[in-house]
């Protein structure tokens, strides 16, 4: 767990002078596995929390109540969601109004991939505290885990609103919008994101998605440019620029972007499927078979390879390969399931890393 | 010379570039289009669902509009379709399909109700032939509920023969429906998309959780479906040219077995073997391609001829549909209008029975990505011998102007100009604001209703008046109308191949019922010219196989020609007046 959340745990428990000798009470365990924390000896802050709520099986104690939270933290910090759950889960049925014990176990239930469990812990937990910059910021962030992306934009807003510096909360916010067809408003929080810090490769990439889906190819392709000057593995840039390109029908400059991506990451699908097609488009089909078999071997179920290969070996003359990957094409159905892919297009990845470690 | 000279002789040249016109643009920059709606006399309002939300996918579809000319007069007349709401409307006060007579003099008439025409419900498209080939134009009206086949008795009413000509389907949703004569037997047989297997007792309510089923849009709450909402099986109907008609779905081929959701469809000879093949635009599912096999039965190739998804393998939002042959070569093409987000798609004829999508590669991709379209029509608005491309847009969720999205309700109306080198150039802005609307526009149908030799168009919206654009000023190129008169093959020639050789290049237009999107256009052939001021040769591939040349007909006129006469009269037009002559 980064050490942001162990400041918060801090921040709950005044420091305590007390020695670690000799240890009574479940107080007494509690401050000394927090004097224990604050040297950054986990283990032994663990074992002390692990005292005190034995010695009150009944959670009688107050001090018991925070060594089940601060013990979920601690489980979840290492990574041991099994542990954490349930000790944070224990002091809330004691104290539901325990702001904290919510946002832990909502980042903890993100963490362990519970993500529809987060976001009505996160939500009491910023409901609670209204105040708290942090818990709407990873209140928006567990909404857009869950594709809430509306949801998202209004928790993200209310932290950007109670934390202006916040640039993390200002980039989110700005995917969110995107994702919910507000480019206009997310161009200008990039803005402002930008203006807070212009080297920021992401809000770049942003700015630049959100430009292109307002129809402004030309704005995009420069801000996607410059996200790739000040990262050039910035490969969501490098993508989107080889993509542009691809459609403006000017395949040497796609073609150079789908390289330079597949020099970053051979394995990169969507750089194959890229050159791929232009491969097609200049008549090369046995060169554009070899990206798609990639395509399709490290992602079996690409519709669209499988699409393309069909046509790639029809124009090599080979029917039976067509006939067999168009059934292919035609098992994997239709997108059904994904209810929302044919009318919303998503952005694949939110920026600043997954889940709640990145502050 | 000094700076600031030097500036100035930059600033102009800049400014001489920012104002040049579009590839292709030359004499005919000066084409504007009027709102004529009201002049007209076409004052109604079409009735379609929720205004500010809708419940039910079935409150989206809008319906269609048609040019006809039911009176035989040579002037095109309008049937306008209408539909309802979920609450309804007290008894006498129901909103009704309108028939309005073309009074020769840039008006109409409203002679629905002596035409027997007033019928209500959720009404949906509309398609337009002479099914029985006794010389007068039938009306095929589709709705959610029971369609509609009204006789023409040629006396200027209707008669309701839906039960007798064996057509009575219960309650579907049918959108849009287009005749054919896919057999060849001189009558022509229909085709009737089905959407949605649609019950308000079932069907999902705004946000509904239901799994598969889309019932949320950018977050809020919207009517479900289209994904996820069971389709509704097409109908191929045979004509037995005894007024009757057979259902012939499964035994043509097993049709539509899939049962996808289908909203447009349009005839056309794509591979150039005189016999109709069919495209069927469906909603987030594959496009069909049914190549007829010339023995009664089609083949369903979408897939392997390449309009069935997008190249990415993904299945667009189908709407709006219509073939024409944009780049001149002899061979139909094919445009479909899709969903907010995705472009509208053209496909170019590989003369091989398969297509490559030139959506981007054309420039449509990029002009309208932006655009949810519905009605699609080819239509050489400038006379220059080039089919451009009309796109009647408007958003399916009202919804989407309370949260602040970059997309919108009313949507504008989009001309892309064809600049004959295969690509299309976005000059809605530059013939004048009325036909960009914006407006909640469905159906569309193009047409010359005041015989003034260039194409006008007429828009269907959503709980807004009908809209009548006139073309003005595109008829300063030249141009031929044809109207033709089958003999052995289908009275309307629908299905016909007008081909025009002019100055050397040979352009074709194909008589076809249906397309656009719910609509009927004009079924005259009407070709623009260019700068041709005579015409070699005019050339006509009938259904039945009867090739008809003309000589010595002039440019710039309205023809009739009648099937195997190897001769043409004068109909109603420039040079004129408004009556018929025999010209040979």
């Amino acid at each position: 767990m980064s050490g942001h959340l162990l400041l918060l745990c801090a921040a709950l428990f005044a420091a305590t002078r007390v020695p670690p000798e000799a240890p009574q009470t479940p107080t007494d365990h509690v401050r000394a596995g927090q004097q224990y924390q604050q040297q950054g000896r986990l283990q032994e802050a663990e074992e002390e929390y692990r005292k005190a709520v034995d010695l009150d099986p009944a959670d009688a104690d107050l001090a018991s109540l925070y060594a089940h939270v601060l013990l979920g933290q601690l489980c979840s910090a290492r990574g041991d969601y099994a542990c954490a759950i349930p000790q944070l889960q224990r002091a809330l049925r004691r104290d539901p109004t325990l702001a904290k014990a919510h946002y832990y176990l909502g980042i903890t239930f993100t963490l362990d991939g519970q993500k529809d469990k987060a976001v009505p812990e996160l939500a009491e937990a910023a409901r609670l505290e209204p105040e708290s910059a942090a818990f709407h910021y990873y209140l928006g962030l567990a909404l857009l885990d869950v594709a809430r992306d509306a949801e998202a934009a209004d928790a993200l807003q209310r932290a950007v609103t109670l934390d202006p510096t916040d640039v993390a909360a200002r980039t989110n916010l700005a995917w969110a919008l995107i994702n919910i067809g507000r480019n206009r408003e997310a161009t200008s929080v990039l803005d402002s994101v930008l203006r807070l810090d212009p080297r920021d490769p992401s809000a770049w990439f942003l700015r630049g998605e959100a430009r292109r889906r307002l129809g402004d190819t030309d704005a995009a392709i420069a801000d996607f440019e410059k996200s790739v000057a000040i990262d050039d593995r910035a490969e969501d840039a490098l993508f989107s620029l080889g993509t542009i390109y691809y459609l403006r029908q000017d395949f040497d400059r796609a073609s150079d972007y789908f390289a330079r991506l597949l020099t970053l990451d051979a394995d990169h699908v969507g750089a194959h499927y890229g050159m791929a097609k232009i491969l097609l488009k200049r008549g090369r089909a046995a060169d554009a078979v070899t990206h798609l078999v990639t395509c399709v071997t490290k992602d079996p179920r690409n519709k669209g390879a499988h699409y393309q290969l069909a046509q790639a070996y029809r124009r090599l003359g080979e029917a039976d390969k067509a006939e067999k990957e168009l059934q292919v094409f035609r098992s994997l159905g239709g997108d059904v399931a994904d209810v929302d892919a044919g009318a919303v297009e998503r952005l694949r990845k939110r920026p600043g890393g997954g889940g709640a470690t990145d502050r | 010379m000094g700076v600031l000279a030097r500036s100035l002789l930059i600033a102009a040249l800049t400014f001489a570039l920012c104002e040049a016109p579009p590839i292709g643009t030359s004499a005919n920059g000066d084409i504007t289009f009027a709102d004529v709606t009201a002049h007209a006399g076409l004052q109604t309002h079409i009735v379609y669902g929720g205004t500010s939300g809708n419940t039910y996918i079935l409150e989206t579809t809008g319906t269609g509009v048609a040019f006809l000319d039911y009176d035989n007069d040579g002037w095109q007349d309008i049937f306008l379709v209408n539909g309802t709401t979920l609450d309804g409307f007290p008894r006498g006060q129901e909103p009704s399909n309108h028939l309005f007579r073309n009074k020769h003099d840039g008006t109409f008439e409203d002679v629905t109700v002596r035409a027997g025409l007033a019928q209500s419900g959720w009404g949906q498209g509309v398609a337009v032939a002479d099914y029985d080939n006794d010389g007068f134009d039938d009306l095929f009206v589709t709705s959610w509920g029971q369609n509609r086949l009204y006789r023409n008795k040629g006396d200027g009413t209707f008669e309701d023969v839906t039960a007798r000509a064996g057509l009575t389907s219960g309650r579907r949703w049918s959108t849009s429906a287009a005749f054919a004569d896919y057999d060849n037997d001189g009558f022509v047989d229909l085709y009737v998309a089905e959407y949605i297997d649609f019950d308000p007792q079932t069907a999902p309510l705004p946000g509904a959780k239901v799994p598969g089923v889309n019932c949320s849009y950018r977050g809020f709450p919207v009517m479900c479906g289209p994904r996820g909402l069971k389709g509704e099986r097409d109908h191929l109907y045979h004509n037995s040219g005894k007024g009757t008609f057979t259902d012939v779905t499964v035994q043509a081929g097993n049709l539509d077995k899939d049962s996808s959701r289908g909203l447009g469809v349009v005839w056309g000879d794509i591979n150039n073997d005189g016999y109709p093949d069919l495209v069927v635009a469906n909603d987030a599912q594959p496009n069909l391609l049914y190549v007829n096999q010339r023995n009664g039965t089609f083949r369903e190739t979408g897939l392997e001829a390449g309009v069935a998804v997008d190249e990415d393998g993904r299945e667009r939002a189908g709407m709006g549909i219509d073939f024409s042959d944009y780049d001149n070569d002899g061979w139909l093409d094919l445009a479909v209008a899709n969903f907010y987000g995705e472009p509208h798609s053209l496909y170019s004829n590989q003369k091989n029975g398969s297509f490559l999508e030139t959506t981007w590669a054309s420039g449509i991709g990029r002009a309208t990505m932006h655009h949810l379209g519905w009605g699609t029509r080819f239509v050489d608005y400038d006379n220059d011998g080039w089919k451009d491309l009309l796109l009647v847009n408007g958003h399916v969720y009202p919804e989407v102007d309370r949260h602040q999205l970059d997309e919108t309700y009313a949507e504008p109306t989009v001309l892309l100009r064809n600049n004959g080198n295969g690509t299309f150039a976005d000059v809605t802005a530059l013939v004048g604001s009325s036909l960009a609307g914006p407006r909640a526009g469905r159906g569309m149908a193009a047409g010359d209703y005041d015989n003034d030799g260039d194409l006008d168009f007429l828009i269907a919206t959503v709980n807004g008046p009908p809209c009548l654009l006139e073309n003005r000023g595109g008829n300063a190129s030249h141009w031929l109308t044809v109207r033709l008169i089958g003999r052995r093959s289908n009275r309307d020639g629908i299905g016909a191949r007008v081909t025009t050789i002019a100055d050397g290049v040979s352009r074709m237009e194909e008589v076809r019922s249906g397309g656009s999107y719910l609509s009927q256009s004009d079924l005259r052939a009407h070709l623009g010219l260019g700068a041709a001021s005579s015409i070699a040769a005019v050339e006509i591939r009938w259904p039945s196989g009867q090739v008809d040349r003309l000589t010595g007909v002039p440019v710039d006129r309205i023809i009739v020609v009648r099937e195997g006469e190897g001769s043409f009269t004068f109909a109603p037009g420039p040079g004129n007046g408004s009556r018929a002559t025999e010209r040979r």
